[in-house]
């Protein structure tokens, strides 16, 4: 999984369904080419790290990380955590993108850091219009901490 | 009887008594010896005045004895002038040889009077002169007897004899006064004897009476402070409660029956020894923390502690202590009174345990509870997350397969997958009223106070969209301010109008009542509508999960509306009920606890 460019969106999601709507829904709006897709915390860190099979890439932060919260090894709580504990990382937009609406996940992703809490639309239009807008807005319209990538538009 | 009060001082000051005591009977003393020195003094006087009495009559009979010695002298004379026989003249010889001795013994006897003394000169003078007298008559007639008889007729004799007698008679005046003056001092003197004698004796009398009165109060004071020493030693021997007294040096002084039967030892076994006898080892220092308390004078009660009996056996006690004062208030020693306590110690162990068994078993519940709650938890939040999750795969893939397929369907095969997306929204639907449902049972409440009236108002607004286009009579009484959580009371009031709202869509006029009264410690709340209505038979269906009266097709809804309105009430320790009738109209009531300050 080696990539030679920096992309601006991390998709960290375990249900390869989801992954592929969420691609779908971003490349409507020509985004399908920014997303680095992991598939549990585990290499979500390792990511963001530059760990294991990620200890090459590119250097830099993403834009922005679409965080699913219940995933194998390391569930996204945690993931926000350790992202949220590293002095270069800390300021890391991260928009949790999940299926859960309880009290008890909202609360914990906030109390952590979490820019935005966004609960998957069950009917695909909505899914869509979501996922579509969250990428145009964090990847393209918001303007990204100092240190964070600079090749917009790469 | 073990005495058992013997330690305690008998009432009344008697230091006070004893030194009143000692007053008196001293003064009585006193009193004695001075009446007894009266009289002896009165005595003296009496004899002296007896003696001067006496005196008086012995100077009145030398007197006498002189007068009487002259006229037996002039008799003689006389005889012997008229008769000339000498036998007459042993008279006179008989008188002239006594009369120096008497006058001389007069003389002697008044030695103390001078006035008396003064006329002895005189006196002793006029009797050498009738002496003389006499002597010269008798030798006269001796030679001429006629001559001698004429020297008597000149009288001269006779004067001087007569001058004798009133001497003599003045010397007897004056002792016979001095008599007079004499009894009158001893009358006096006898008097006052007398007088000093009755006084006292009305004095002495007086204070052996006082001392006496002052002895048979004492008297009685202690004989009742005996009746109540008596009577006291009778409560401290039939005391359940071991009683018994000990000196500041910490030995037994007195051990009450009670003490026998608690600690096992008899009083003479006991009595003599060191209090820490009862002590067990590892509590000796109680023993001086005790007298430390008691001589800075406070009182030890219900010391809560372990004692040992005779056979070893130690037993839990409830030890008061209180200090025995002497009558200057010194502490001397202490009185301890020890209350078994074995059998409340014994309930309270029991208590104890009950009790550390029942929040055990609590515990237990609680952690059971927990975690059943957590599994159902767990199992909402699979239901959530997963549940969905596939739902929405359906959803996407077939509105994707839409998108890429339309054109090559037919009318029956976008009819299918119109049913496919329907079906899974519903089935969102569903799992978002379940996960509702179980949210409103397992949210924390914050019970607060919450304006019914407002609630009403935000869930009108919350529904603002079903009820655009419609014209509704709302009736919304006057609503009272409850106790309560005010997301899930919200949550039942949102429900409630929902239905109603719901439930009159195909009313002409549409009307729906929001009321409320208090009862019986209720709070009772009521909305009612004149729609569809239900048929009472099924007036207990109303409130179960997924239960429905009405068709989908007629009135939309999940049939968990109502379920979490039961739940919610519920939670508040309220009520839910309803009444209906079909096509009617129908009304649901909920009752919660009138707050507890509005009572």
């Amino acid at each position: 999984m080696m990539t030679a460019v920096l992309k601006r969106i991390l998709l960290a999601e375990d249900d390869p369904k989801d992954v592929e709507l969420a691609i779908k829904a971003l490349g409507k709006h020509n985004l399908a080419n920014e997303v680095q897709v992991v598939r549990d915390g585990a290499e979500a860190l390792d990511y963001l790290f530059h760990r294991g099979t990620y200890a090459a890439r590119p250097h830099g932060p993403p834009a922005v990380v679409l965080l699913d919260i219940k995933m194998p090894k390391v569930d996204g709580i945690e993931v926000l955590r350790q992202i949220r504990a590293d002095a270069d990382l800390r300021l890391l937009p991260v928009v949790i993108l999940t299926s859960s609406r309880e009290e008890r996940d909202l609360l914990e992703s906030y109390r952590l850091g979490t820019n935005a809490y966004v609960v998957k639309p069950v009917e695909f239009q909505a899914f869509v219009d979501a996922v579509k807008e969250l990428g145009l807005f964090w990847a393209v319209i918001n303007e990204p901490p100092p240190g964070s990538l600079d090749n917009r538009g790469g | 009887m073990n005495a058992a009060m013997s330690a305690r001082k008998t009432v009344g000051s008697r230091p006070a008594f004893q030194r009143g005591l000692a007053i008196g009977a001293g003064s009585l003393v006193i009193l004695l010896v001075f009446s007894a020195g009266l009289g002896y003094w009165n005595t003296l006087r009496l004899r002296e005045n007896d003696a001067w009495v006496a005196h008086t009559n012995e100077v009145l009979d030398a007197l006498d004895a002189v007068l009487s010695t002259m006229k037996d002298s002039e008799t003689g004379q006389r005889g012997y002038l008229i008769t000339g026989d000498d036998r007459y003249l042993e008279p006179y010889n008989a008188a002239v040889a006594t009369i120096e001795t008497s006058v001389q013994r007069v003389k002697h006897l008044t030695e103390d009077n001078p006035r008396q003394q003064a006329r002895i000169p005189l006196l002793e003078e006029q009797v050498s002169a009738e002496l003389k007298e006499l002597d010269r008559t008798i030798a006269l007639r001796k030679k001429d007897p006629e001559a001698a008889r004429q020297l008597v007729l000149t009288g001269e004799g006779k004067k001087v004899m007569d001058a004798i007698r009133v001497q003599v008679q003045s010397m007897e005046q004056e002792e016979r006064d001095l008599l007079v003056a004499r009894e009158r001092k001893s009358r006096q003197s006898y008097l006052v004897s007398v007088l000093a004698t009755l006084f006292t004796l009305v004095l002495g009398l007086g204070m052996v009476g006082t001392i006496i009165y002052v002895l048979q109060r004492h008297l009685s004071e202690r004989q009742k402070a005996a009746i109540s020493l008596a009577r006291l030693a009778v409560i401290v021997e039939s005391s359940d409660d071991a009683i018994l007294s000990k000196g500041l040096d910490g030995i037994i002084q007195t051990w009450n029956a009670g003490a026998e039967r608690l600690l096992g030892y008899r009083p003479e076994e006991v009595i003599g020894q060191p209090i820490t006898l009862l002590l067990p080892p590892e509590r000796i220092q109680e023993e001086r923390q005790i007298l430390d308390r008691l001589l800075s004078g406070q009182r030890v009660e219900h010391l809560e502690t372990v004692r040992v009996t005779k056979d070893g056996r130690p037993i839990d006690v409830s030890v008061t202590v209180s200090p025995l004062k002497d009558e200057d208030g010194q502490i001397i020693g202490a009185s301890k009174i020890i209350h078994d306590i074995t059998d409340r110690k014994r309930a309270e162990e029991e208590l104890r345990r009950l009790k550390d068994e029942l929040e055990h078993r609590v515990e237990q519940r609680t952690a059971e509870l927990a975690a059943s709650n957590g599994e159902l938890e767990a199992f909402s939040y699979t239901v959530s997350h997963d549940l969905r999750a596939p739902l929405r795969h359906i959803t996407s893939f077939v509105a994707l397969l839409d998108e890429e397929a339309q054109a090559s369907l037919n009318e029956q095969c976008r009819h299918y997958m119109q049913n496919i997306s329907e079906a899974a929204q519903r089935m969102g639907h569903l799992i978002d009223d379940l996960l509702t449902f179980s949210r409103i049972g397992r949210a924390a409440m914050t019970v607060r106070p919450v304006g019914l009236r407002r609630l009403v108002d935000e869930a009108r607004t919350e529904l603002a969209s079903e009820t655009d286009g419609r014209a509704i009579d709302w009736q919304i009484g006057s609503l009272p301010e409850v106790s309560g959580d005010p997301a899930l009371l919200r949550s039942v009031m949102v429900n409630l109008l929902s239905n109603a709202i719901k439930y009159t869509r195909r009313c002409d006029a549409a009307k729906i009542e929001v009321g409320c009264r208090e009862e019986a410690g209720e709070v009772i709340c009521f909305v009612r509508d004149n729609g569809a209505g239900f048929d009472m038979k099924f007036a207990d269906k109303l409130f179960g999960v997924f239960q429905r009266l009405q068709r989908v097709e007629d009135f939309d809804g999940t049939g968990i509306g109502l379920a979490s309105v039961r739940r919610a009430v519920h939670r508040h320790g309220g009520r839910t009920w309803a009444e209906g009738e079909l096509a009617r109209g129908a009304t649901f009531y909920f009752s919660l606890p009138l707050r507890r300050n509005d009572v």
